[in-house]
């Protein structure tokens, strides 16, 4: 039973990267007997129509999450939203439980990346954060902050640095002092 | 376990904040609300204060999405203290969970996947539930989710799989009768034929939403109304087994609340219709 076990396991796996991951080519390789239809125990894995499928209706639910959470992103590109999500959601796979909202985010990133987007981006981004902020476990105080201290907050958490340091150097100044002064409200100095 | 030991809680819906104001308001049409578990895992005190205002006006059931009781590689222990919190928080009549997996190996799929219908699938969920049920003391039941895969050389079919996984691990069923009836069009079997092959006495509690089309496939996408199909099939199985509950589980495309209470009634009418004869 044990060896049913972990060839269930391996299963899972399969499916998983399948379902997450169209472009890791090495589960698909002949060396992997799940892949090629060598596994010992029943049963064999399913066929490409249904990761096809598994995989659509996956990529269906992120978007339907992501619109709700990007409703200015999804009002500036109209139509081109559903094609470029989808182009970016076939690359990209968030894992954890902030999963939507980093997702949501990383598009963003992607869309800038593309030079999709126009500023109206920078806006939605903000939001994002904020919201992710939210979910996280914060201390109640750090909650009532304003939008800035928030958006210093979830920078750092990001390990960020790399928007202040595009920055010009006056706004990094600015973005230094709200640092600053982010920290202090949040350990109420 | 058996539905007729637990307690008869009606009709009610599967809460969502949009709707918080008009749940309220319409406090007196709904008798229970189902809360989606992992919703309330942060420890924001407004998430906390917030379900205990619910728990002070509604029944609760808390459902959870991604315990992944199928997984191989056992539960993730955080995730069931989280759950466990909610739980003992909501004191509920019962909770429940989906017959499937959702991670494995560090990776989270975000989407209910379903299982191989095998014995080793079967000792996987053996193992899990245990794990589970020894950190959760209240009832668990277990729900049979929309399939987009399938496999191969299954051993077991769609109802001898269920029948020996409540069996086995003494659980109720939570019946998610737009997901059998997308399954049997999918998969081409009769939803009717799998319902009187499950054992009635452990069906507690219902889940029903209306279905999209895309070609010849459903969708569970939980955005339409009700369709006649499925109340067609909400009648038979409510005929069939003394159920518990009925959940009304619509995320997407929220239409006026008056609508969601029309829907509410017309499955009290039906449940009350067949609660003389179970």
């Amino acid at each position: 039973m044990d060896n049913e076990i972990d060839e269930l396991r391996r299963l899972q796996i399969y499916i998983a990267k399948r379902l997450t991951d169209s472009t890791d080519s090495s589960v698909l390789e002949d060396s992997n007997p799940v892949a090629s239809g060598q596994s010992v125990f029943p049963p064999k894995a399913p066929c490409e129509r249904d990761l096809a499928r598994g995989r659509e209706t996956l990529i269906r639910k992120r978007l339907s999450q992501t619109k709700h959470l990007m409703p200015l992103t999804v009002e500036s590109l109209g139509p081109r939203f559903r094609p470029l999500f989808r182009q970016y959601a076939e690359r990209n796979h968030i894992n954890g439980r902030d999963a939507i909202v980093r997702d949501s985010l990383l598009f963003a990133q992607w869309l800038n990346r593309k030079e999709v987007a126009d500023t109206i981006l920078q806006d939605e981004r903000a939001q994002m954060v904020i919201q992710l902020a939210t979910w996280e476990s914060m201390p109640y105080a750090c909650k009532s902050r304003s939008l800035c201290i928030r958006l210093v907050r979830l920078d750092w958490d990001f390990g960020g640095w790399s928007d202040q340091t595009k920055l010009p150097p006056k706004k990094r100044i600015w973005w230094c002092f709200l640092k600053v002064l982010g920290f202090r409200r949040m350990f109420r100095w | 376990m058996q539905n007729k030991k637990l307690p008869r809680l009606g009709v009610g819906l599967g809460f969502r904040d949009t709707y918080r104001t008009e749940v309220f308001r319409n406090a007196n049409q709904i008798d229970f609300l189902e809360i989606t578990a992992d919703h309330f895992f942060d420890r924001r005190p407004e998430s906390n204060e917030l379900l205990k205002l619910l728990a002070s006006r509604f029944p609760l059931i808390p459902h959870g999405l991604g315990l992944s009781l199928g997984s191989a590689d056992g539960l993730d222990r955080d995730y069931l203290n989280m759950l466990k919190r909610v739980v003992e928080t909501v004191q509920p009549a019962w909770w429940s969970e989906h017959i499937s997996f959702c991670r494995v190996d560090g990776i989270d799929i975000g989407h209910l996947t379903a299982l191989p219908k095998t014995k080793a699938t079967l000792m996987c969920l053996k193992e899990n539930i245990r794990v589970a049920t020894s950190e959760i003391g209240a009832p668990l039941i277990l729900e049979n989710i929309t399939q987009s895969i399938e496999y191969e050389n299954d051993t077991f079919d769609e109802a001898s799989f269920l029948g020996e996984v409540l069996d086995e691990n003494d659980c109720g069923l939570l019946l998610d009768v737009t997901n059998l009836y997308i399954n049997s069009i999918n998969y081409r079997f009769d939803a009717i034929q799998v319902l009187n092959r499950l054992p009635c006495d452990r069906i507690v509690q219902l889940h029903f939403v209306g279905f999209d089309r895309e070609g010849d496939l459903l969708i569970d996408g939980h955005g339409h109304s009700t369709n006649l199909e499925i109340w067609q099939l909400l009648e038979e199985v409510v005929r069939y087994a003394p159920v518990c509950g009925a959940i009304l589980e619509r995320d997407e495309q929220l239409p006026p609340f008056s609508d969601i209470l029309a829907e509410l009634a017309k499955m009290r009418e039906i449940m009350n219709r067949h609660f003389v004869e179970n």
